[in-house]
């Protein structure tokens, strides 16, 4: 993602920073994506999923 | 009264009419006056409140009719529990006037044992922005040595209990909030097993990820206030439907027996921790093999990678509880809570989605890792506290803290002061156990803390 688009996203999330804001959130925005990335398991397509719905409400 | 007194210490005088719990409230709000402009523990005294608990409970004291252990005990809450007609502002200024109309269930169960509420502790700000300057009001400050960081989130509890300004307190703990103050402050502090006690009441920070749960000067003090505070609550989604077991059962049964696992690559490689932290934790392996437990090393993914889960999924649903404030009073927030919390918008559903799946494989490597075994020992903190200045911004992004591992699995662990550093700051250590099995973490707290000098110890400030 280029600094354009990072700050394109923020915009459209509605959060109004400034460009000294949005340039310091970008420097650490590669570490956050590092996290995603450890994150994101090698499971197959169909692996039963983490968020579950339950019909009989508790 | 002088000196410093323990809950089971407190609680024992009272029982035998020799404490009166009115003279021991007035010798903590006393200390809080001479203190607490260098700790900045609390946010506001509730000093007629306390007066009015301590007389009614020194009147249950006289007429033989005390509720129990926690009957006339000085006690303090984070400032994220909704105390009813007492002021609750998350340390924030967008909650800097708003006065709940109902207590917590947590704060609810604590009064009905018969606790004094001494007032409102400090927190980082929404349980994330920390520590921050740029507050309506100031940082807590370590008791240890002002110039230096308590930990967060529970900062104000951490402070308030080294001090001695109350007994004990409550913190939240979402990603290390309980644990890190503990540890930096030299408390006992436990995270319990997620669902144990309930969160209703109290501000979220994020649902999946939040415990409640004490902090106290000791390890059997811990177990006497998470007594107080457990059981199910059938309007917390997360509450477990389960009877709370007996958390003192275990009080001196030493460690015979018990088999205790070590996660050492968190401390040794992941994040390499201070000699003084090291020291204590290879001293107290010792200490369970010589008392008879079996202690063997376990491996486990990288911290980092419990670490990047729960970071995605707290950063999304703190998101998600924000998102309406960050669109309308954005620069309300401290810079930290703020900039933490605005990178979230930049996460996708799918990122989301995936972290929980990655949580649930962590969950069951966990589980699989913990099958033989009673226990876990690891850090629960690299070292001694750093200046309260040279806390990095970022510090959550670029380096795993030893404490998240918990909250996404959702185990109790035990931060408990395992000596002191350098610096004359405290070191500590944690202990970990299977869900609800918090008894057993107290077990193994307890012996070892006894069989140390660790709690003989008060910040000079105070003492």
């Amino acid at each position: 993602m280029t600094k354009e688009e990072f700050g394109a996203v923020l915009d459209r999330a509605g959060l109004k920073l400034s460009d000294a804001q949005k340039t310091e959130l970008f420097s650490v925005y590669p570490l956050l994506q590092a996290m995603v990335a450890r994150a994101h398991p090698e499971m197959p397509r169909e692996a039963e999923m983490s968020i579950m719905f339950n019909a009989e409400v508790k | 009264m002088t000196g410093f007194l323990t809950i089971a210490e407190a609680a024992s005088q009272i029982a035998a009419k020799k404490l009166s719990p009115v003279e021991l409230t007035k010798t903590c709000l006393d200390r809080v006056k001479t203190l607490d402009s260098k700790l900045n523990s609390f946010l506001l005294v509730t000093e007629e409140r306390a007066m009015a608990d301590a007389k009614a409970a020194e009147a249950r004291m006289m007429s033989g009719s005390l509720k129990g252990k926690l009957d006339g005990i000085p006690i303090g809450h984070k400032d994220i529990y909704n105390t009813a007609g007492i002021r609750t502002t998350a340390h924030s200024k967008l909650l800097e006037n708003n006065v709940p109309t109902e207590d917590s269930v947590v704060v609810q169960k604590w009064a009905d044992a018969g606790t004094v509420l001494m007032g409102k502790l400090a927190t980082h700000e929404f349980a994330i922005g920390g520590p921050s300057f740029d507050l309506p009001w100031p940082p807590a400050r370590n008791p240890w040595n002002p110039d230096h960081f308590t930990a967060g989130s529970s900062s104000g509890t951490g402070a308030a209990v080294a001090a001695g300004l109350v007994l004990g307190g409550t913190g939240s703990d979402t990603g290390g909030s309980i644990r890190g103050p503990s540890a930096l402050c030299g408390l006992a502090g436990i995270k319990p097993t997620y669902g144990l006690c309930s969160r209703r009441g109290v501000l979220p920070l994020s649902n999946t990820l939040d415990h409640t749960g004490p902090m106290t000067w000791t390890v059997e003090d811990c177990a006497l206030m998470l007594q107080a505070m457990a059981g199910h609550d059938p309007l917390d989604p997360g509450s477990a439907n389960r009877p709370v077991a007996d958390m003192t059962a275990g009080l001196g049964k030493g460690v015979k027996g018990l088999r205790i696992g070590v996660i050492r690559h968190f401390y040794e490689e992941d994040n390499p921790v201070s000699p003084a932290t090291r020291k204590g934790i290879e001293g107290a392996i010792d200490f369970f093999r010589k008392s008879g437990a079996e202690v063997v090393d376990v491996k486990v993914s990288p911290m980092m990678d419990y670490n990047a889960a729960g970071w995605v999924i707290l950063s999304a649903e703190a998101y998600t509880i924000h998102e309406p404030w960050f669109k309308t009073r954005f620069n309300d927030y401290g810079e930290l809570m703020r900039d933490r919390l605005a990178l979230a918008a930049t996460l996708s559903a799918s990122d989301y989605v995936q972290a929980t799946r990655r949580r649930r494989e962590l969950c069951l490597e966990m589980k699989a890792a913990m099958a033989d075994l009673d226990l876990i020992i690891t850090a629960s903190a690299p070292g001694e506290a750093p200046k309260i200045t040279e806390v990095p911004k970022w510090l959550m992004l670029q380096k795993p803290n030893f404490t998240m591992a918990f909250n996404v699995t959702g185990l109790p662990a035990l931060s408990v002061c395992s000596g002191y550093g350098e610096g004359g700051l405290p070191v500590s250590l944690q202990i970990v156990g299977k869900p609800f099995q918090e008894a057993t973490v107290f077990q193994a707290g307890h012996a070892y803390e006894t069989a140390h000098d660790w709690r003989s110890k008060r910040p000079a400030l105070a003492a």
